[in-house]
């Protein structure tokens, strides 16, 4: 019997042959595109013609005396901080603003720092390049380090370091916003009110990471990536900071950009016809790279460790009294601390976002968890978090030091603490020793 | 003597004489008007081709996502050529972009979708909704499901989920982006306490005291402005576990809840429609293999979709009420917020959504399994070998199904004993699969295969299954899957079983019943080029990724080279990558095809493939009713290559003695007449 | 025209098995390197039921290409009506059948002994498979972003290790993203998160293991093979016997940045190269001095181009594995990755 569907089977079978045919013939080209491809790789940096956009998000100028009451919801920080006028606080809005002068600003910008996939520091007649080329600023490795920073920290930090890149905005606290100059952990020294971080500062804060927040460690990184990433982001910190300058001081009413001069590079001498952005620009530039030059020769050295093993006990006494007592020798953190950080109040930082002093029971330091760290950390505190650097009075400063940073590290830990200072911390029906060591230890 | 072919159902007052002859539908020749006809149709058919329409258009979607991550994957660092001015819009509102590439959450969001939009709103309404509304009643000889109208809502319940879902792409924080499995805690941390509104009370205090001196215009304008009240409610969802795992994630549930719906209520009328209303003569066992496997299926969905819907409800209460169903008691911590305390389990998400998410992936594969039986059996001209295995294995699969979705939590931090049980389950479950597919085997050897469109769709779900189901086992081992699980050998499993065997069963489908759908004939050029490109396309599209898995490339991973031991294989990820997007493009010959076939295909009569299944009895497309009288059935569904049939065949209704008279379509009193009264 | 259908399938189930045959020798397409006394065993199952599925993939595949090109309606007569055979079916049920039994025979045993550890003696069925207590106990803790691992200096006793877990010591050495053991070690993991479900995946080592908020997950594996060694003289790691490197992956989505949470397994020698590390590593993390900077040294522009922009690696010729050095691109030692140090060369 036939096949009643036979004739369909030899239908257009001429048609289907050839048309296949050259639909087979033109794929296979592109199997061998991925092979071509990897050879010559698009250029993995920013594209080429990608600007620095202005700053269009708020700038605090000043934080609310008001102590806020709770942190930012996630995805609400935007908000959070338009709403710090709402309390007190003064918020300059750089949109509201285009004035001709804001042009001005983004050219000098552009030719003092230039764009995400050429960055620089310092325009070629400023005369800088010395400057830069000793802090690692030179062209070369800034766009190395541009590279590296849009493909690992571009989605938390920003584009222009503001802290508020695509995963940014939904941690809390928020990336560190590099525009204002300032970072939170330092080991350079205070003297003559310096607060710039030393390179290395930058680079072990990427190879540990901060532990308590979002930023992870970046430690398996190659370390010239990760020095190249310093340096773009000193870029970014310098270039922000000298935008943030401007605005905040020009954004005010009726002030003028001899204010600039005057508060900022108040030892120079300007003419009236030097009151200019283009001049003032690449003198306050020079300015910020000579502190940054300074903060690398300055960084602070903590003083010899005095005690032995056994004395250590009596040490995390001393310094739990330095930490809790109200006695005019004793330092007072409890005060800000309150109740061991466990119940610290809310404030504001400099970047208008909120924080508190840290839970010294959590065993979480975000600084880093060594002695030096802690020390650093103590010695120069934390300026932007209102942290104030530790001022001991009454002789023995090098002991007294120490004995604060060996209560801090053991604070964490209930069961190595002496009993009063235990007692003090966890209570009386706080986590006891656990139960005595077995005769033969087994691990490591 | 009452006349055999008049009706002996009541006609709801009509007189019965003057529409002798009309059959069962003679008192009602069906609705009249737009929108009872072609929108709140209750006609099966109608209803089966507006799930097919929908499906089309989430296949679509779904396909441009998954190119989305393709892109991703293939160039992980390069600037994106035109990001920035084809989606300007996500290029604010995400500004790492700049169009400079596509930020980690957007890829998150792109595989989350992709997965979930292609499970809850193609596969399932096209193999369900669309074949199974359609051919249910067809192949079994009923004039239309048991419950029109729960048929109709069961269509209609879908269209919230669609707006559910397209909504979630322009909420704050995107759409959803925990995987289409949305593990707790990453996608249940609700708002941590306390939340922030800025402090209003505070800040009416503070504001109302700087505004004292302010002139009434002034006041106006620098008092705070509340939210209103639906934007402070979303806000509240907002979760400090990830962006998108907010508004987007709470959207995404209400989404997979009314598809939940949609899926049982056409369960519960599938189920009652194949045992109540088959034809007289239509037993259980001369059922065509499609009506089994909608069956099986429909049972799987019944039982297993409450639990999924539960969960979920079980979510979505966590993440907006404040209940504690998946957080531990000690909370969360992300950073500086903290969760509440809780006192549930992030685990037990894991085991509510297996529990139907396992059936499901059968709900998935039993309808396109039954139907490529039919389609081959025509096509080879031979019966399907083993009927009754294949039924029994189809029973099989779905039994066994429910004891075997912890092999999805073997590394979960489950009790390692559960998953040695699980593994000897699913070990078992490989076994009606393997039967069934060496019975397809035995129906293509010996035959006389006709090579159309339909029939290569059918053959290459026989060839690429058995990939699919082999490296299932790999992971069925427990300790394989210890490396396996959470790598591209997965990704490469579901694609082969969900894309190499269920869509090409569905294409399949669509190649064969389009006819009887719309009345025409597709191209068959177009369709056998059609299925060529894909196939080979596909194979490189998804075969390599079992390479990729075994060298240890997780899945989910934006970009895999920051890794020593997955930079190596970019140049894979390149060509996969280069494959998927031939591959879309390719897709356009099928829309090509199926939307100009639509119009201006050649008309096919009744039975264009000289099949043996009921619907080839009734016209193309059938009429209100479907058959002009009830059918009755003296056969099995794959009697070809009868040697004494006038066509080499036998069709279900034929007479059973070798008479050559028409089709049997004595008006005996049917099961349907009983249901009618 | 069948004839080419049959070819099409022959064809591309030929490249996909070609793609397997070509994966195994490419270096870094295949399976990496059994790093751990589980890794042999799983790799061994891997390949037994390779076997067993390649059989049946190309058993089948066979049949139907031959069954395209024999069997297409330009046959001649029609097809022999056949319905089934009893006996066939009972062959192709209890052959499977058979493997599947083989194959679970044999994954029990490797599934015990891997992650039956831990489970209480009491407990009738599956009780403690490894009776032995740990060499090394490390506390891992999964958070968005990275993984801290958490070294302890002084020693546990076995009963005190569920204490330590909870409390930890003051003395404990705290670094991320780097596993540090050693060869023939029982090593214990304790894995921890706060936040998410994470995974601790190593590919070398196949170990993985899901970590769960509310919950501490032991993991238990041996290393064999070591691919480093600490070097006292000079302070860092150097290559070892088997200078590859091992890296830990996240396989649980855990947010946007999953993707990043890379580790480094590092495997000592001995104990002895264990120890020393651990020393030089507890030194670092007890400074109480700045360590030199590195910065100022080395002011003029970088040498040559740093390990950033290699997305588009060409695949290493295939001559087999060859060894890929631990070092990095730049060429100095692994000792600068040790977390908490800035100040190595």
């Amino acid at each position: 019997m036939p096949n009643p569907l036979a004739s369909r089977n030899r239908q257009k079978t001429g048609s289907v042959r050839k048309w296949g045919s050259w639909a087979l013939v033109s794929f296979v080209p592109f199997v061998l595109l991925p092979f071509l491809s990897t050879s010559c790789a698009d250029r993995e940096g920013y594209p080429e013609d990608l600007d620095y956009p202005a700053r269009t998000d708020l700038i605090v100028d000043e934080t609310p005396k008001l102590s806020p009451n709770n942190l930012s919801a996630p995805g609400a920080f935007e908000k959070s901080i338009a709403d710090l006028a709402l309390v007190g606080g003064k918020i300059l809005d750089p949109a509201a603003n285009q004035d001709p002068w804001r042009a001005e600003l983004n050219e000098l910008l552009k030719e003092h720092f230039g764009t995400p996939a050429f960055p620089r520091v310092g325009a070629s007649k400023d005369g800088l390049e010395s400057a830069a080329n000793a802090l690692n600023l030179d062209p070369k490795t800034l766009e190395l380090g541009s590279m590296a920073y849009r493909r690992h920290c571009l989605q938390c930090h920003g584009l222009a370091g503001d802290g508020r890149g695509a995963s940014g905005i939904w941690v809390h606290p928020a990336p560190r916003d590099f525009r204002q100059g300032k970072f939170k952990f330092l080991s350079t020294s205070t003297a003559r009110n310096l607060n710039r971080p030393s390179r290395d500062d930058l680079v072990r804060t990427f190879k540990v990471g901060v532990h308590g927040t979002s930023m992870p460690a970046f430690g398996l990184l190659a370390e010239e990536e990760l020095q190249a990433i310093a340096s773009y982001v000193i870029h970014l910190s310098i270039r922000g900071e000298m935008e943030f300058t401007i605005l905040r001081t020009l954004l005010k009413p009726k002030s003028q950009i001899v204010f600039l001069f005057e508060n900022f590079l108040p030892d120079e001498e300007v003419s009236k016809d030097q009151e200019k952005l283009s001049v003032f620009v690449p003198k306050y530039l020079k300015e910020i790279l000579s502190q940054y030059a300074l903060a690398e020769k300055s960084i602070l050295q903590a003083p010899e460790y005095p005690y032995k093993d056994e004395d250590l006990p009596e040490s995390i006494k001393r310094g739990h009294r330095l930490f809790s007592s109200q006695a005019p020798d004793a330092l007072g953190c409890v005060s800000c601390h309150v109740d061991y950080g466990r119940s610290s109040p809310w404030q504001y930082d400099e970047w208008g976002s909120v924080s508190r002093p840290s839970n010294l029971t959590s065993g979480i330091f975000k600084g880093g968890r060594r002695p030096i760290d802690l020390y650093w950390r103590m010695k120069r505190g934390i300026p932007p978090s209102k942290m104030p650097a530790v001022t001991i009075t009454g002789g023995d400063e090098d002991k007294k030091i120490w004995d604060l940073i060996n209560f801090i590290e053991n604070a964490p830990y209930p069961a190595k603490l002496p009993p009063e200072v235990r007692e003090a911390i966890y209570g009386k029906s706080g986590r006891l020793a656990p139960a005595a060591s077995s005769e033969k230890p087994k691990h490591q | 003597m009452s006349d055999p072919l008049k009706s002996t159902a009541p006609t709801n007052g009509a007189d019965d004489s003057s529409h002798a002859g009309h059959g069962l539908s003679g008192h009602d020749h069906g609705p009249t008007g737009f929108f009872s006809r072609f929108v709140f149709s209750l006609d099966h058919k109608t209803i089966g081709i507006q799930f097919l329409f929908s499906g089309l258009i989430f296949w679509l979607l779904g396909g441009l996502l998954a190119l989305g991550v393709r892109l991703q994957l293939g160039w992980p660092n390069q600037a994106m050529p035109l990001f920035a001015q084809w989606f300007p819009q996500l290029a604010e509102s995400i500004p790492s972009s700049w169009g400079t590439r596509m930020s980690p959450e957007f890829y998150t969001m792109l595989f989350t979708m992709h997965a979930t939009v292609m499970i809850f709103f193609v596969i399932v309404p096209w193999l369900g909704g669309a074949f199974g509304n359609f051919l249910i009643p067809l192949m079994i000889g009923a004039k239309d499901m048991a419950f029109p109208r729960l048929n109709m809502l069961s269509y209609w319940v879908l269209w919230p989920g669609f707006v559910f879902l397209i909504a979630s792409f322009f909420v704050d924080g995107g759409a959803a982006g925990s995987g289409w499995t949305a593990y707790p805690t990453l996608s249940s941390a609700a708002q941590p306490e306390p939340v922030a509104d800025a402090g209003w009370d505070a800040a009416k205090k503070a504001t109302a005291e700087q505004n004292a001196e302010k002139s009434p215009e002034k006041k106006a304008a620098d008092a705070p402005k509340e939210p209103g009240l639906v934007e402070k409610i979303m806000k509240r969802w907002d979760s400090p576990a990830a962006g998108q795992s907010g508004q987007g994630q709470v959207f995404w549930l209400l989404a997979l809840i009314f598809s939940g719906i949609s899926s049982m209520m056409g369960s519960v009328n599938y189920i009652t429609t194949i045992l109540n209303c088959r034809a007289p003569g239509m037993t259980l066992m001369r059922m065509p293999l499609t009506v089994w496997g909608m069956f099986i299926t429909a049972v799987l969905q019944a039982l297993a979709l409450p639990v999924l819907t539960v969960a979920l409800f079980m979510q979505l209460l966590d993440k907006t009420v404040g209940t504690v169903f998946f957080l531990p008691p000690a909370g969360l911590s992300f950073g500086n917020w903290h969760t509440g305390t809780g006192g549930g389990q992030p685990l037990l998400w894991q085991h509510l959504f297996w529990f139907y998410s396992h059936p499901a992936v059968y709900i998935m594969i039993l309808p396109a399994m039954g139907m490529v039986s039919d389609v081959l059996a025509a096509f080879c001209r031979k019966p399907l070998f083993g009927y009754k295995p294949m039924v029994f294995s189809m029973i099989a699969i779905a039994g066994l199904g429910f004891i075997v979705w912890g092999h999805h939590m073997f590394q979960s931090g489950m009790d390692p004993r559960m998953g040695s049980a699980f593994m000897v389950a699913t070990m078992l479950i490989a076994l009606p699969s393997a039967i069934k597919t060496f019975n397809w085997l035995a129906t293509v050897w010996g035959s006389r295969i006709v090579f159309t469109s339909a029939s290569l769709n059918a053959l290459a779900f026989v060839s690429m299954f058995v990939i699919g189901g082999l490296s299932g086992i790999f992971m069925a081992s427990t300790p394989v899957d210890i490396y396996i699980h959470d790598t591209y050998f997965i990704v490469a499993h579901i694609h082969y079983v969900l894309f190499l065997s269920s869509t090409f069963g569905i294409f399949a489908g669509i190649y064969y019943w389009f006819p009887k759908m719309f009345g025409r004939m597709m191209s068959e050029p177009l369709g056998q080029i059609h299925f060529f490109l894909t196939f080979i396309l596909a194979n490189a599209t998804f075969f390599p990724m079992h390479i990729l898995g075994i060298a240890g490339h997780p899945r989910r991973y934006y970009d895999p080279t920051l890794y020593d031991f997955l930079r190596p294989l970019q140049p894979l990820n390149q060509f996969m990558s280069i494959s998927a997007f031939l591959m879309g493009l390719v897709q356009i010959i099928f829309l090509v095809n199926f939307f100009w076939s639509l119009f201006f295909g050649k008309r096919s009569g009744n039975d264009p493939w000289s099949a043996n299944t009921l619907e080839w009895q009734a016209p193309s497309p059938p009429p209100h009713g479907n058959f002009e009288a009830t059918p009755i059935v003296y056969h099995g569904p794959y009697e070809y290559g009868m040697a004494d049939a006038p066509e080499g065949r036998v069709a279900q209704t034929d007479l059973p003695t070798g008479s050559l008279t028409a089709h049997s379509t004595l008006a005996a009193p049917s099961s349907l007449d009983r249901i009618d009264s | 025209m069948h004839r080419f259908w049959s070819l099409l399938f022959a064809t591309v189930n030929l490249a996909c098995l070609g793609l397997v045959v070509a994966a195994y020798f490419t270096t870094d397409w295949w399976l990496p390197d059994a790093a751990s006394t589980q890794a042999v065993q799983i790799d061994w199952l891997f390949y037994f039921i390779g076997g067993l599925c390649a059989f049946f993939y190309v058993a089948t595949q066979l049949i139907l290409v031959v069954a395209l090109w024999r069997f297409s309606s330009n046959r001649a007569g029609l097809a022999n009506p056949v319905h089934g055979s009893h006996v066939v079916e009972i062959l192709w049920t209890v052959g499977p059948l058979a493997g599947l039994v083989v194959i679970t025979a044999v994954s029990f045993p490797v599934w015990k002994s891997t992650k039956y550890q831990g489970l209480p003696a009491s407990f009738p069925i599956g009780s403690d498979a490894k009776a032995s207590d740990p060499d090394q106990v490390i506390l891992v803790t999964a958070r968005q972003w990275d993984w801290h691992f958490r070294y302890p200096v002084a020693t546990i006793a076995v009963n005190e290790i569920r204490h330590w877990s909870e409390d930890g010591n003051p003395t404990d050495i705290v670094l991320a993203d780097e596993l540090h053991v050693w060869k023939g070690a029982q090593v214990q993991l304790l894995l921890k998160t706060t936040d998410v479900i994470h995974s601790f995946f190593v590919p070398a080592l196949r170990v993985k293991q899901d970590t769960l908020p509310g919950k501490t997950i032991p993991v238990r594996f041996e290393p064999r093979l070591s691919n480093v060694r600490f070097d006292p003289q000079k302070g860092t790691l150097v290559p070892g016997e088997q200078p590859k490197t091992w890296e830990l992956v996240c396989a649980e989505l855990c947010g946007g940045n999953h993707y990043r949470m890379r580790g480094k397994v590092f495997v000592h020698p001995d104990k002895a190269s264990f120890l020393a590390w651990l020393e030089n590593a507890r030194q670092k993390s007890r400074a109480r001095a700045a360590t030199e900077t590195t910065g100022n040294s080395s002011r003029s522009a970088m040498p040559g181009r740093p390990a950033i922009a290699v997305a588009d690696a060409a695949p290493q010729s295939a001559r087999g594995r060859t060894s890929d050095p631990v070092e990095n691109e730049s060429g100095s030692s692994i000792g600068n990755q040790t977390a908490e140090d800035s100040a190595n060369p």
